[in-house]
């Protein structure tokens, strides 16, 4: 991959990422005549001093030159303010619920995206009978039909018409987690270490990319009491299948049409005439080829690994990022929205930008438009 | 002139006028229905989207149940004939609901989708066949657009500005037509280094001659395609942030029912309140959806369409579609083994 | 294909049943845990954050105040009458000669407070005159006092009986409290006058971080705390004897030793709350956004409070998501009672379906609110200006149309009391007249259409128009919830031929409301506005939220006067009902209030809605509801005990 290529995606996405966030600067100052109104509503009038020390925190004094840079000087420094409502810095609040959030979409797109090419490649293989239409059919039902709609059904079967899950939080009520932070911290450090040592050895690249995230999820697991992880798998079930529902179905679309458009290729005569067998000709070229718009597919839905499903977190009270934000709808706090709005589109932006590199390392035809 | 001469004149011009009317518009858009209804999945649509524009029209002569009248006394009942799928908390009829509730998902779904799809097609155009300049600023903000998070913006204006269909209905259509440019664009670059419009230009024809005559009919199935996937897709949006809170809760519409559904149903055990708007939203996005699939399977030439133009498909007799059908389709193994040996032969 | 679903199905099995077992295996933390649903828990442990409901009755059994609120289920009782609790104990309420303030000993003992001779009594001074006393008021306000060792004085009350009477407070403006024994800090430091001195100084200093109660203060002029930390003396500004209450009641007492070092009180979270009160922060009882627990402190009664059987161990507050599910778990047990209160289309559907939650009980109390249609006279339709000076008749008129029985069947179905004019519910002492019966808002049809007829208010077609022939419209601003009371008075207002069309407010309505409570140069923007009435069961208090004034620094009123009499007279007026020291003599200064207010028809009252509570009796019995209190506080927690 051209360096070239690279540096120009880099400075493209910081070009958007300075547009976004002088967009997030100027969205107070032109929905209110006055910006601090929202956070100056419960002080009275005539406190005048108080009123004074409020602006001067928020930035909100001086000229509007003056703000802008003040305000770019603190979204460097990842000080996106205080949520008055946590009474603690917007960027500490977002990040305590995002492992929540990943819980619950981490799973669920694992189990999606694996299950999702084996079904896809099954309807492909069976084009025109019965796991095709299977599949067919469920894609009308699933893009017709609300997600949080198929939500609510599978609530009312099974957590109260035959009670089988529990139907709200994370765990158990009236329990809190217990986090055994030296022993996780501990673990990431000898998974990285090892990560070094075995690439030393092997010079697989790949290793350094798995070994410290497998280190990094299993000291995870470790560092959590067992009852508290039943606690949590128990509960995290319900949600995980109804998120899972409609992911497979499109991936297992996505995988059918371009393997049943790939079939047709040049590459899949000539390897049927070197004799392969159909399973290698299957799985071994045309998937490959297949796997290149899921590819896309998920490195645009990694923002929403981090920011949770908003709808899915509101109907089974998961204590996500997207519980975080209707919370925030309903409190008024003002700089908890706002600062989630600036951390989806930069996760949205940084997952674009690897997207493409991953996707021109995969596929060198694609040009550089 | 004389009076008579000019009535004479009046009525020769209106008749022309009619006649005009009549063989440019209403002749091509009957046959455009017609041909719809003749291919299974455009008639399922069409009858579909007419029952929903029925509902929406006649909902007070269906049903003698107003809305928004509560009467807490009757609240919660199951279905039962006085009231066919039950009430809800504050006592109103849920059928009443679900059959007013169709205008504001059709009128937020189409008024949506047909603004983003006319927006994102005009821009597409002019990014992709006009200036290079103005293309890739409009390509630019795209970009930007794409990557803005619209429901925590949707969450903040919705706290600090009056909430209502109106709101939403503009952030819709913002966030949605960089969608469609992206498809519109992408469609013209490829058309734009065809053959004839190569000649056309050299003829002197000018880029809105050269616009009107040939890419906007080349375009003009994805713009349907994209007006009826854009309508469906914005009706279940609709849905889903009236169910967060983001909506009008005064308001009489599918998501509304299912945000008290939320409350109420479920220990309850009224399944008639959650199942019916969930139905009603499946019905309508399919309607519009197999209209669209129909119309791509009709006139996309690369699914085995005819390659014409919406316009020319309307305009074109029977016989000329089933030439262009006949020629488009592909062969079936005996054809081809016959073809081949032709070709054989003739070697 | 078989063989790949096969193993999905052990894969999930393997996870979902130990996960399952484990999780079923999880045993109750506490035992004796009363367990009280909510829908929203504070997201710290702040005394003064009011951001939710439970955070304010959390903090009552963390921290205590240094005067108590007299606990009985009616504020009322007759002097003399015993009333008897459910655990058996007798209550007889103070002498309010003695004790005008119907207040208990708390964190300190009133004692010295009120002069010790029974039959007591206190008049004005000879020199006492309304301008006098406004003159007085105003250096008071200046922070200004009498130059007592010349021997200035300016009361304007004095006792009439001889000075034998032990008068320390001399006019009510010095209060000195010994400190009552027996109550000490959660973590064993003991309790002193040192924390009260504190406690006051901090508010007033950290204004924005400790939330509203500094306004409580304002009267405050300083405070003086003994050597050996056992008394206290206070010294207020003006003799509002409501100050005193205020204070004594509603400010949750701070330990210094923590708190001094406490500079930054807005970003504080206090997640180790110290406190007196009986109740403390279980060991790991805040789990945020999950649930909060106390515990009751081991052999800890100062008070005397808990003299019965003893109250439940833990106190657990856990968040639900929505009313379904908490009734759903009262039923089953695992809760026993919803703090806040059902909305009324739940509470009906329980009533009608006995048999969807069998274990599910349901109680009724009185609030505080009352609401009312204010009709603006600054500047809207009714002021007599625009109604060819038939604005009073116009008024009386719309305030005889209103049912307010019909009201209260159709909008609340029932839960719901009538409002006197003077905008006190039936039921309440204060709407009294001598003769024991109730000043009821009268509905008379007939009477409102002669006296539009007779007014020159002639109808033409459906409504009636205006004297001078004018169209006449009356919008009226609500809010969302209020739709169905908005439509139903139109439906009575057009009995009488009124055009009353009403406009939903979303953002805009908490302005308008605001703007009634401010004064502004220039007419408001409402014709009419549905408001809520604060009013307050205690007598001394009464009248305060409403049309009172708060004096503050500002001299301007801060509230909407609507009275017809300039800002000084009705202010003289209210004082003289605020500082009667005799609970007797304040009624009939009460009453006349309301007399002349109601009879100008500005507010006419619509209903005072009731709160329906349910709550479960599987583990815990006796939940005692009180009038105008939600259904679990500090006060109804001590008749609450395990089944046996």
């Amino acid at each position: 991959m051209k360096l070239r290529y690279v540096l120009t995606r880099i400075f493209y996405a910081l070009i958007i990422l300075f547009v976004v966030i002088s967009l997030n600067f100027l969205l107070p100052r032109l929905i209110f005549t006055d910006p601090a109104e929202p956070l100056l509503r419960g002080i009275p009038e005539d406190d005048l001093i108080l009123r004074a020390a409020v602006r001067a925190e928020y930035g909100l004094d001086g000229s509007l030159f003056r703000q802008y840079f003040v305000y770019l000087g603190k979204m460097f420094t990842f000080d996106y303010g205080r949520s008055y409502v946590y009474k603690a810095p917007v960027f500490s609040v977002m990040f305590s619920k995002i492992p929540w959030s990943m819980i619950l979409s981490l799973s669920a797109m694992l189990i999606s995206v694996i299950t999702g090419i084996h079904v896809g490649a099954r309807a492909a293989k069976h084009r025109g009978k019965r796991p095709d239409k299977v599949l067919l059919g469920a894609a009308t039902l699933t893009t017709a039909l609300p997600s949080f709609w198929i939500a609510l059904v599978f609530m009312m079967l099974l957590c109260f018409a035959v009670p089988v899950f529990p139907f709200r939080g994370a765990m158990t009520e009236g329990y809190s987690l217990t986090f055994h932070e030296w022993i996780f911290w501990i673990g990431v450090l000898l998974g990285v270490v090892a990560a070094g040592v075995s690439y030393y050895f092997t010079k697989k690249v790949f290793l350094l990319f798995v070994v410290p995230v497998g280190a990094f999820v299993l000291s995870a697991l470790i560092a959590v009491p067992p009852a508290d992880l039943a606690d949590i798998a128990y509960h995290s079930i319900l949600p995980i299948f109804v998120l899972c529902i409609g992911s497979i179905v499109s991936y297992a679309l996505m995988v059918r049409n371009s393997m049943i458009a790939a079939v047709n290729e040049d590459y899949v005569t000539t390897a049927r005439a070197k004799g392969l067998s159909e399973r290698q000709v299957l799985f071994g070229h045309t998937l490959r080829n297949a796997l290149l718009p899921m590819v896309t597919s998920i490195g645009m839905s990694m923002a929403g690994v981090f920011g949770g499903s908003v709808l899915i977190e509101k109907i089974f009270a998961w204590p996500g990022m997207g519980g975080l934000l209707l919370e925030a709808q309903n409190v008024g706090d003002f700089q908890l929205a706002q600062g989630i709005m600036f951390f989806y589109s930069f996760v949205t932006i940084v997952c674009n930008l690897l997207t493409d590199f991953v996707y021109h390392r995969l596929d060198p035809r694609v040009k550089l438009a | 002139m004389s009076v008579s001469g000019f009535f004479g004149k009046a009525g020769l011009f209106f008749v022309k006028a009619a006649r005009f009317v009549w063989t440019r518009f209403l002749c091509p858009v009957g046959t455009f229905f017609k041909r719809l209804w003749k291919h299974r999945k455009g008639r399922f649509g069409l009858i579909v989207v007419a029952a929903l524009v029925f509902f929406a029209l006649f909902a007070p002569l269906l049903t003698p149940y107003d809305p928004k009248t509560p009467s807490i006394n009757e609240g919660y009942l199951p279905p039962s004939w006085t009231h066919l799928l039950g009430t809800d908390g504050n006592g109103v009829d849920i059928l009443a609901q679900i059959l007013y509730g169709t205008r504001v998902s059709l009128i937020i779904g189409l008024t949506s989708g047909l603004c983003v799809t006319l927006v994102g097609a005009f821009l597409g155009i002019v990014a992709g066949y006009y200036s290079k300049w103005a293309g890739g600023a409009i390509m630019r903000v795209v970009d930007v657009l794409l990557v803005i998070p619209t429901l925590p913006l949707m969450v903040i204006l919705h706290k600090y500005v009056s909430s209502s269909y109106v709101m939403m209905i503009f952030i819709f259509i913002a966030f949605g037509w960089p969608g469609t440019a992206r498809i519109i664009r992408a469609q013209v670059l490829s058309l734009k280094n065809g053959n004839y419009i190569k000649a056309a230009e050299l003829f002197g024809a000018k880029r809105n001659y050269i616009t009107r005559r040939h890419i906007l009919p080349a375009v003009s199935h994805l713009l349907i395609m994209n007006c009826a996937l854009a309508s469906a897709g914005f009706m279940i949006a609709e849905a889903g942030l009236s169910f967060i809170g983001l909506g009008d809760p005064s308001a009489v519409s599918w998501g509304q029912l299912l945000v008290k559904a939320e409350g109420g149903a479920f220990t309850s055990r009224l399944w008639a309140w959650v199942l019916a708007p969930g139905a009603a939203i499946f019905f309508a996005v399919i309607g519009f959806m197999q209209i669209g699939y129909a119309l791509e399977e009709l006139l996309n030439p690369k699914i085995g369409g005819t390659g014409m133009t919406a316009r020319a498909w309307g305009e074109a007799t029977d016989a000329q579609i089933e030439e262009a059908e006949e020629q488009m389709r592909e062969p079936s193994p005996e054809e081809a083994a016959a073809i081949r040996e032709q070709v054989r032969s003739e070697r | 294909m078989k063989r790949k679903l096969a193993k999905l199905l052990i894969i999930v099995l393997a996870i979902a049943v130990p996960a399952g077992a484990f999780s079923a295996c999880r045993t109750v933390k506490y035992e004796n845990t009363l367990r009280i649903g909510a829908e929203a828990l504070p997201k710290n442990l702040m005394p003064y954050d009011s951001n939710t409901g439970t955070s304010t009755v959390i903090a009552s059994l963390l921290y205590n105040t240094i005067l108590g609120n007299i606990g009985t289920p009616s504020e009322y009782a007759e002097q003399g009458d015993a009333f008897r609790f459910p655990d058996g104990s007798v209550y007889t309420p103070p002498d309010t000669a003695e004790n005008p303030f119907l207040m208990t000993d708390n964190l300190l003992k009133l004692e010295g407070a009120y002069p010790k001779k029974p039959g007591a009594r206190f008049g004005r001074t000879d020199d006492y005159t309304p301008a006098r006393q406004e003159r007085i008021d105003l250096l008071n306000r200046k922070g200004l006092s009498p130059d007592r060792d010349a021997g200035e004085t300016w009361d304007t009350f004095l006792p009439t009986e001889a000075a034998e009477n032990a008068v320390p407070s001399s006019g009510w403006l010095h209060y000195s409290f010994e400190v009552a024994e027996g109550y000490s800090w959660s973590d064993g430091t003991p309790f002193s006058a040192e924390d009260v001195k504190f406690t006051f100084d901090y508010i007033l200093a950290n204004q924005g971080g400790v939330g509203a109660v500094a306004s409580f203060l304002g009267n405050y002029s300083r405070g003086e705390a003994s050597e050996d930390g056992k008394a206290f003396d206070m010294y207020l500004g003006t003799r509002k004897t409501s100050d005193i209450k205020q204070i004594g009641t509603s400010i949750l007492i701070l330990p210094k030793h923590i708190w001094k070092d406490i500079k930054d009180p807005k970003s504080e979270k206090n997640l180790n709350p110290v406190g007196t009160g009986a109740y403390k922060l279980a060991e790991n009882g805040y789990s945020e956004s999950s649930s909060v627990t106390l515990q009751l402190r081991e052999g800890y009664n100062p008070g005397g409070q808990f003299s019965g059987a003893p109250p439940p161990a833990y106190i657990s507050f856990v968040l639900h998501g929505n009313t379904d599910i908490m009734l759903s778990a009262l039923d089953k047990g695992s809760i026993d009672l919803i703090y806040e209160n059902l909305a009324i289309d739940k509470a009906m559907q329980l009533k009608n379906n006995p048999k969807l939650y069998k274990n599910v009980k349901l109680a009724t109390t009185s609030n505080t609110y009352t609401t009312t249609l204010l009709l603006n006279v600054h500047g809207g339709k009714f002021g007599d200006g625009d109604l060819s000076g038939k604005g009073k008749e116009f008024r009386r008129a719309v305030s005889l149309a209103v049912d307010q029985n019909a009201l209260i069947g159709d909008v609340l179905y029932g839960y719901g009391v009538k409002v006197s004019d003077g905008l006190v519910p039936t039921g309440q002492p204060h709407a009294l007249t001598e003769n024991g019966a109730y000043r009821e808002h009268k509905t008379d049809i007939d009477e409102a259409n002669g006296i539009l007829d007779a007014a020159g208010f002639v109808k033409s077609g459906q409504y009636r128009k205006k004297p001078d022939g004018g169209e006449l419209k009356i919008e009226i601003f609500t809010g969302v919830h209020n739709e169905r009371l908005a439509q139903a008075l139109r439906t009575q207002f057009e009995r009488i031929g009124l055009n009353f069309s009403y406009k939903q407010a979303g953002t805009d309505y908490a302005e308008v409301v605001k703007d009634v409570n401010q004064t502004k140069q220039g007419a408001y923007m409402f014709d009419a506005v549905l408001n809520t009435v604060t009013f307050a069961a205690d007598q001394l208090l009464m009248f305060d939220a409403r049309y009172g004034f708060y004096e503050t620094a500002n001299p301007t009123p801060r509230l909407y006067n609507y009275s017809g009499l300039d800002d000084a007279a009705l202010r003289a007026l209210m004082r003289s009902m605020e500082i009667e020291k005799d609970t007797v003599k304040q009624f009939e200064k009460a009453k006349e209030v309301q007399t002349y207010l109601a009879g100008l028809y500005v507010e006419i009252p619509l209903y005072s809605a009731k709160h329906v509570y349910a709550y479960t009796e599987r583990n815990f019995v006796n939940f005692v509801p009180e009038d105008t209190t939600p259904l679990f506080n500090d006060d109804t927690l001590r008749y609450i005990t395990q089944k046996k």
